[in-house]
């Protein structure tokens, strides 16, 4: 809301003030005038008829000095009389002294002109009934003395003869009814013109002064400053907190028409010059300012706005507005923000740091699961050779048997031959079947033992499960031939899963092989297979020596083995726990001391 | 040497001892036997058993066994065991405190075992 310029919003308490425009008040001080004027011209009258000496009647000079006197005594008091009682007594004294000077003198009379005046002042003081009434009184008395001279009961001291004629009379008050009657009209109209001028007038100020305190309330309610400026960048209006701020930093009361400039430091002025002049080339604009008052750093959002009168910039308005807590706020926010930068930064390096740490962790232990399992197939490696190690001995007997077959199959067949070269097939029939048994034989281990030392690792096979146990027990064939009943309870189908042959042969053959030197004497070895809901599971008891609860615990480390040197290496269980860990397997074991121990393995199906 | 000599030869795998029979029934009198108990039968019931041949892996008693225990029973002729093993503990200890006079490996050679069965067999 831009104020009109040149109106300076002052009224803080609105009070209406009406009585200013009041018609009664001119009315009052047409009275007052006439009442001074009239004193004053009485006065002069009555100096130049004293010197004049015009012979009248002393009665007459008294009667004129009375009413001069009582005109003078009202004049002089007119502040503290009511203005009808001054209208009365003006219009008193005017009746009186042209009555008596009419009734001396007749229609010679200079003073009967005067008689205009009375309803002239009437209508000022009075109603228009009133003035009518004694307009009616004064004709009235009027024509009663013109009627007295005609009738010749008064008689004229100097002009008899133009006092005779009655219609005379009517004539003069003819004319001066008409003359009164303009005169009055056009009084009455000026008055109700006035009046009703006056009435708008009096509403339009009363409108312009609520605006104004509208205004006023606005602009003071704010602590933002707020001031006009004109052309030449001088104060035209401002509110309170303009001035309270001028007054506190610049110890100078604010006024109409103050160059504020001159108070400032030059550079503050040359800042406000630009802006000013920016604002009067008609730039709307905020700019930031900043002003040290106490050792303290005041910071205001300017914002100007220039006024146009008839699209020509001719001032304009600035407002203030003190924003050095939000500055401050937004400091600390922007000081908050850094150290949040700088927090995150700090807290991404650290993840960084720790996913790197991370990484390499991950790197190295994925190089010692590599190392592992390495090492995994070296023992499991270790494991094989230990075992055909240990199997050598029984395995070479095992083959050596089939061989003797084949040797001296071949040497009989060749003596029997020497010594009568008519010998039959027939007859030698017996020593070739010795030596295709032999052969038989010495394939069947051979070829058990090649798949079981076979290197293949991968885990993609399919595996028979019989046969491997078929193979294991063939390997195993000196190791059990001699103390071991093997009790085959193989279920009719074919049991087979996906794994590594050679690694299901080294489990078997290890628990196979437990099981034949816990068998101390003579003894029994059960393998059972068979479906068990949706696994594959083989079983395999003995009754041989049995597990020793404290050694129960130990069967699966490495190298724990109760065995003698050469024996074996403490490795068979430990492998046999990782191969079927690796072929999702389960193994579970149950021992009892001298009574015997059972193996079962899970696979899934 | 009108009458062959009574030779015992013990072997689990009838095959062995089919073939045994073959390379010597001309030169001996071969008596054979499936197991060391049946050995220590056939002891009893031969007693002109001049030398005892035995294998040493059997499913009852090892052949250093039987021939402890043939020995225990009076039985002081030759002895010989065949193995399939190069070298074992057992037939070493019987060799070095002369239960066994000597040992041969499988496959044996007919020409070997006949050799020494005669260096035996004379010197006796």
């Amino acid at each position: 809301m831009i104020p009109i310029l040149g109106v300076r919003p002052v009224v803080t308490n609105y009070k209406p003030s009406s009585e200013l425009f009041d018609i009664k008040h001119y009315r009052a001080r047409i009275v007052d005038s006439a009442l001074v004027v009239g004193t004053i011209l009485g006065l002069i009258t009555i100096v130049i008829t004293q010197l004049d000496g015009d012979g009248r009647a002393l009665v007459h000079r008294i009667l004129d000095f009375a009413g001069f006197s009582v005109l003078a005594f009202v004049s002089l008091r007119r502040k503290q009389l009511r203005v009808q009682h001054k209208v009365s007594t003006l219009v008193t004294v005017i009746f009186v002294l042209s009555m008596v000077d009419i009734y001396r003198t007749g229609l010679m009379s200079d003073n009967y002109i005067l008689l205009l005046l009375i309803p002239f002042f009437t209508i000022l003081g009075f109603n228009q009934t009133t003035t009518v009434v004694v307009s009616f009184c004064t004709v009235f008395c009027f024509l009663s003395i013109g009627a007295l001279f005609s009738a010749g009961v008064l008689t004229s001291e100097n002009h008899m003869a133009a006092n005779l004629e009655f219609s005379d009379w009517v004539e003069k008050v003819l004319i001066l009814t008409i003359v009164s009657v303009v005169v009055v009209l056009t009084l009455i109209i000026f008055d109700q013109n006035s009046s009703k001028f006056i009435l708008e007038l009096n509403d339009k100020s009363e409108e312009l002064q609520s605006r104004e305190a509208n205004l006023t309330a606005i602009t003071e309610s704010t602590n933002d400053i707020i001031g006009l400026f004109d052309s030449n960048k001088k104060v035209v209006a401002y509110n309170k907190a303009f001035t309270d701020f001028v007054m506190t930093t610049q110890g100078i009361a604010m006024y109409e028409g103050l160059d504020l400039l001159k108070h400032f430091n030059p550079t503050q002025v040359e800042v406000f010059e630009k802006h000013m002049d920016r604002a009067l080339n008609g730039e709307k604009f905020k700019e930031t300012f900043e002003y040290s008052f106490r050792g303290e750093i005041l910071c205001f959002m300017l914002s100007y706005n220039p006024v146009y009168r008839k699209n020509k910039a001719i001032g304009f308005t600035l407002f203030a507005e003190d924003i050095t807590e939000l500055r401050r706020v937004q400091e600390r926010l922007m000081a908050y923000n850094t150290d949040l930068e700088t927090e995150v930064k700090e807290r991404t390096k650290e993840l960084e740091n720790k996913n790197q740490a991370l990484h390499e962790g991950n790197v190295r232990l994925e190089k010692t699961l590599q190392e592992l399992k390495e090492t995994q197939g070296q023992l499991l490696q270790a494991d094989k050779m230990s075992s055909l190690g240990v199997l050598a001995a029984g395995v070479g007997h095992e083959i050596n048997n089939p061989l003797n077959f084949i040797l001296n199959g071949v040497k009989t067949i060749e003596s029997q031959l020497e010594d009568n070269p008519e010998t039959t097939v027939e007859e030698l029939g017996p020593f070739f079947n010795v030596i295709y048994d032999g052969v038989n034989r010495a394939s069947k281990i051979v070829k058990s033992l090649s798949r079981f030392s076979r290197k293949a690792d991968d885990l993609n096979e399919t595996c028979d499960l019989h046969g491997i146990l078929d193979n294991c027990l063939t390997i195993l064939q000196s190791e059990t031939k001699n103390k071991a009943q093997i009790k085959k309870e193989f279920s009719n189908e074919h049991l087979q899963i996906i794994g590594s042959e050679s690694k299901l042969h080294q489990v078997f053959l290890n628990i196979l092989f437990n099981a034949a030197q816990a068998i101390q004497d003579q003894g029994k070895i059960t393998i059972q297979t068979g479906h068990r809901e949706d696994r594959i599971v083989v079983s395999i008891s003995d009754n041989g020596c049995g597990i020793s609860e404290e050694n129960m615990k130990k069967i699966s480390d490495p190298f724990y083995t109760t065995k003698a040197a050469g024996e074996g290496t403490g490795l068979g269980l430990f492998i046999t726990y990782g191969v079927i860990e690796e072929h999702q397997g389960d193994i579970q074991v149950t021992s009892k001391e001298g009574e015997g121990t059972n193996f079962t393995i899970s696979f899934p199906a | 040497m009108s009458e062959k000599q009574s030779i015992l030869y013990i072997d689990d795998e009838p095959y062995n001892l089919l073939l045994f029979e073959a390379g010597f029934r001309k030169s001996y009198k071969i008596i054979t036997a499936g197991s060391g108990k049946e050995g220590l039968q056939q002891l009893d019931a031969h007693p002109d058993i001049a030398l005892m041949i035995t294998d040493m892996k059997m499913p009852d008693m090892s052949g250093v066994e039987f021939v402890r225990e043939a020995r225990k029973r009076g039985f002081d002729q030759t002895c010989f065991v065949l193995s399939g093993f190069d070298f074992n503990e057992e037939i070493e200890g019987a060799l070095k405190h002369g239960v066994i006079d000597r040992s041969f490996n499988k496959p044996f050679s007919m020409e070997e075992i006949k050799a020494a069965i005669d260096s035996y067999l004379i010197s006796e």
